[in-house]
């Protein structure tokens, strides 16, 4: 298991064991370094209290009365004949010169010492073996506590493990408590730094989250009194439509039941086209396509309806602009901007479309003499539902929200100015 | 009675207009926030319905000053919002009743109706006084048992009188009762359905106070 305890306990274990091990390592060697030293002046010291004159040969020990060194002493006279073996199975051949040497004998490595004492070599021996035995329990014996203290090591190790990490559990905890609602910060007070640059993250996580939610709801709370306003005058038509005393109040009832039809389907199409211009914003289909050619056919679809508004719509320039977009984001772009301008136009006014080419921008322009929006006004215009106070329209508040979108998905600014000539004129930048 | 209908949207504005008039309302609309405080101080009404959701001042800034004027003037909120508490946020701001679109037109009628019995402090849904008779809702009126039919203007005239039995009316606050914005007042209209409801109700129904207006006695003991 990938768990920060688990990963946490086995280094620490691990780091622990090598520790005692090079711990043991390291007194093993400084032992044996001393236990040389140790044994070296001990040969020196048995050789010089050999008798220094010749003497007749005694029969050494047995093996079974050797010291525990297993130090071996051996005496020879000038002649080379031996006076004394204190171990017979250890009968090594003199060696030739004096002081210490490490020699080869029956398979294993002996230290020498050899010196002569008055009339007699003698020569002191001991295997290498029990030197490294007396260290290694030297050794031994001062890692054997830690060795026996290890579980209790281990132990505190896994309460401090499990301590430190408390303050995650803790958190973990707190966030699974929660409902799916519940976006409150995450209480950071008496956790540790590390752990509150994580808490500090997740809680500006559900911050935002918390902010999306809130645009949402009332977003839906808006569409709700927006659906709600066309339905209440429905339904006060179809009352007034059943009250009515004759037919041609019926009719007129009935007359004005219908725009409110109207209306309310255009709500509708309007609040879906947003929802799809929101999401087309995260995936969106780009093709290649003529912004000329979309500008005149949106203003060739409109030709009718600007006639009957007594408008003059028209296109008053397009130069040719190849772009690669989505084309019914562009058409709902152009589209609104062309609707909103043919809605506040009064009988007479002018809509004019254009198409422009800049140095890095590729502009599309729709200006009408209607009254314009109050420079106060011109940002929040783009809000959902927004209507500028005062002005009498039917529209569903929500054109430019949408044109906003679509711009957006395209990485286009749409910009409000006042139209030289009065009225107002919008311009979208489409970078290129 | 005179009401004072506040609402942005024209198809509901006029909707509610027509639907109200037919219930023997008069009826002002006024579209704006604006349009409702000018209105307000210049007509006296026995009731304001009033939209929430109004294009540059909004309905409880209209309703809240006009409770920090100290007018006790009858409001029911008439809106689209519906959330509890945008309910009780209007209540509280001093609505006397809070209608949630869409509504019924004939439920807007009856709640306008009680509104304006409690205000006058009956219980009863029906009107009596001096032997008439008027239901309100029905718009009936009889007297001594007997059926009477009367013109839209002669029972505004008489719920006028019913209202404030024993309170003197001027002939300018009759006429704030039974004409509404462009209806046309010719100077001796009121005289003419005071004459019309003396024909039908009796003589002393509405006796005339010289130089200051017209009232309907309390009943002799």
């Amino acid at each position: 298991m990938n768990s920060i305890r688990k990963r946490l306990l086995w280094w620490l274990l691990i780091t622990f064991g090598a520790g005692l091990c090079a711990g043991g390592g390291a007194v093993y060697l400084t032992a044996r370094h001393t236990a040389d030293e140790m044994a070296d002046l001990h040969m020196r010291q048995i050789a010089g209290a050999l008798p220094s004159r010749a003497f007749s040969p005694i029969d050494g020990l047995s093996r079974e009365d050797a010291q525990e060194e297993h130090i071996v002493v051996q005496i020879w006279d000038r002649a080379g004949n031996i006076l004394y073996l204190s171990d017979r199975a250890s009968n090594m051949p003199p060696r030739s010169g004096s002081g210490f040497a490490t020699v080869q004998f029956g398979g294993s490595e002996w230290r020498v010492y050899n010196e002569t004492v008055g009339d007699n070599a003698v020569q002191v021996a001991q295997p290498v073996s029990a030197r490294t035995q007396v260290a290694a329990r030297v050794a031994l014996r001062s890692v054997w506590p830690l060795l026996a203290l290890t579980p209790l090591f281990g132990l505190a190790i896994w309460f401090t493990v499990r301590r430190g990490l408390e303050p995650l559990e803790r958190i973990a905890h707190q966030v699974e408590q929660r409902s799916a609602e519940s976006l409150d910060p995450i209480a950071d007070d008496d956790t540790p730094g590390e752990v509150k640059s994580l808490v500090a993250a997740l809680n500006r996580l559900l911050k935002r989250l918390g902010q999306a939610f809130d645009t949402q709801r009332a977003f839906v709370a808006d569409a709700a009194h927006e659906l709600r306003t066309p339905l209440a005058a429905l339904k006060l038509q179809t009352q007034l439509a059943e009250r009515a005393a004759d037919d041609a109040e019926r009719r007129a009832a009935l007359h004005t039941l219908h725009g409110g039809i109207d209306r309310a389907g255009h709500l509708l199409a309007q609040l879906l086209d947003l929802a799809r211009q929101e999401e087309a914003a995260r995936s969106r289909e780009r093709t290649p396509l003529r912004l000329d050619a979309l500008a005149r056919e949106a203003v060739g679809e409109r030709a009718a309806r600007a006639f009957a508004l007594g408008v003059d719509a028209g296109v008053l320039h397009a130069d040719e602009i190849v772009m690669t977009g989505d084309l019914a984001g562009l058409r709902a772009l152009t589209g609104n901007l062309i609707d909103n301008a043919l809605q506040y136009t009064p009988r007479g006014g002018r809509v004019d479309v254009e198409v422009r080419q800049e140095p890095g921008a590729a502009l599309l322009i729709v200006a009408d003499t209607g009254p314009g929006i109050p420079a106060e006004h011109r940002e929040r215009v783009f809000d959902r539902f927004y209507r500028v106070p005062g002005m009498r329209a039917p529209g569903s508040g929500l054109g430019l929200a949408i044109a906003q979108r679509a711009a957006q998905a395209h990485g286009a600014v749409i910009e409000l100015d006042g139209n030289p000539g009065g009225g107002l004129r919008v311009t979208v930048r489409f970078p290129c | 009675m005179r009401i004072l209908l506040v609402e942005d949207d024209p198809m509901i504005g006029e909707g509610v207009r027509k639907g109200l008039r037919q219930d023997g309302f008069v009826v002002d609309w006024a579209e704006t926030g604006e349009a409702a405080e000018l209105a307000l101080s210049s007509h006296a009404y026995d009731l304001m319905v009033l939209d929430q959701g109004l294009p540059g001042k909004d309905g409880l800034e209209v309703l809240a000053s006009l409770r920090r004027r100290g007018s006790d003037l009858p409001v029911l909120i008439a809106t689209a919002r519906d959330e509890v508490p945008a309910r009780i946020k209007g209540l509280d701001t001093g609505a006397d009743d809070y209608l949630v679109k869409p509504f019924d037109l004939d439920e807007l009628a009856a709640r306008i109706r009680a509104i304006l019995r409690r205000r006058a402090g009956r219980a009863e849904p029906v009107m009596r006084h001096r032997g008439v008779e008027f239901n309100p809702a029905t718009r009936e009126v009889t007297r001594d048992g007997a059926a009477l039919a009367l013109t839209a203007r002669e029972l505004a005239l008489l719920q006028a009188f019913m209202d404030r039995p024993g309170a003197v009316l001027s002939k300018t606050q009759i006429e704030e009762k039974l004409y509404g914005w462009g209806d046309e007042v010719e100077s001796n209209t009121v005289e003419v359905y005071i004459h019309a409801l003396r024909k039908k109700l009796g003589a002393d129904f509405i006796q005339n106070v010289r130089g200051v207006g017209y009232l309907s006695p309390r009943a002799a003991a």
